[in-house]
């Protein structure tokens, strides 16, 4: 994949992978999610600060605009298969992600259009998986007309 | 005063509104520049010529939300509500500046942790509605719950 283009439909390769850049989680970061939107209810002893679940998928989204969607040409997400949370997310943790493009087909009633289906690893600095997820991206085709027919 | 609703409250198949929240123009941007800085969460003219038509909000933005209905909304509070995944996300519909979200949500395969102190596990069917009664997001989420307390002042 070219690093420095901008990235359309056709740039995301079945059985590609890509890995993100670390982000490191504030406290400050939790605190703020937790006053807008409640907190996690704790499953551990004491009153450790540990991200909202939601939260960590919203980590995992910004990465995902930072390293990709920002140079793409993203029309937005249909939604997602399935998404499974495995360790939580605390003040200080460095999260990085890998996505494994796994299918795409261009939209069938608009041509322009393209739907890619991944496969997205979020993990913490002691290589913990944090979540996996499966879902779908909507971009624009380079080439509609070329592509359409395929 | 939202009532707390306990794993054994929950009935399979029973639909409750959990209660509702209205989101403005300044929220979408904020949460979109902390988690999703796409055009189209971002500013409206943007939005206006991409695919959403108009400034909408960020899906996770809707997610948030939505979790947070059922964690802490004035009708009922799922007691101790954690979240081990999601599937058949769907977001159907933008969310727009102004719209008040309803959210619905249906319990199946309910199962006992065994000891009482062992949360409950189930499959929430949700649907997040607009205040025009359409759906702009829906979802299976797999969740726990605490049990009822025991003893005779729980």
């Amino acid at each position: 994949m070219a690093e420095n283009e901008k990235l359309y439909w056709e740039d995301f390769h079945p059985g590609e992978t890509l890995t993100y850049d670390g982000k490191t989680v504030t406290r400050e970061e939790i605190a703020e999610y937790n006053r807008v939107f409640g907190q996690h209810p704790l499953r551990e002893n004491g009153d450790e600060l540990i991200a909202n679940e939601v939260q960590a998928a919203c980590f995992f989204m910004r990465l995902l605009v930072d390293n990709v969607l920002s140079r793409s040409s993203s029309m937005g997400s249909p939604g997602l298969k399935s998404l499974r949370w495995y360790h939580p997310v605390r003040p200080g943790d460095t999260l990085h992600a890998r996505q494994e493009t796994l299918n795409r087909t261009v939209h069938p009633r608009r041509p322009h259009l393209g739907f890619t289906d991944s496969r997205f690893e979020l993990r913490n600095q002691r290589d913990e998986v944090v979540l996996e997820m499966e879902s779908s991206g909507l971009f624009l085709l380079r080439n509609p007309r070329e592509e359409s027919g395929t | 005063m939202s009532r707390t609703l306990y794993f054994e409250d929950l009935e399979e198949g029973a639909n409750l509104e959990y209660g509702s929240t209205t989101l403005s123009a300044d929220q979408i941007k904020a949460f979109a520049r902390d988690y999703d800085p796409q055009p189209f969460h971002l500013d409206e003219n943007a939005a206006r010529e991409s695919v959403f038509r108009g400034l909408a909000s960020s899906g996770w933005h809707t997610v948030s939300l939505t979790v947070q209905c059922l964690r802490e909304s004035e009708r009922y509070r799922l007691a101790n509500l954690a979240l081990d995944g999601l599937d058949n996300l769907r977001w159907q519909r933008p969310v727009r500046p102004g719209d008040r979200l309803t959210v619905l949500a249906t319990a199946t395969e309910l199962r006992s942790g065994g000891a009482s102190s062992t949360p409950g596990s189930a499959r929430l069917l949700i649907e997040t509605r607009n205040q025009a009664d359409e759906a702009v997001m829906s979802v299976e989420a797999l969740v726990r719950i605490a049990r009822r307390p025991e003893g005779p002042c729980a």
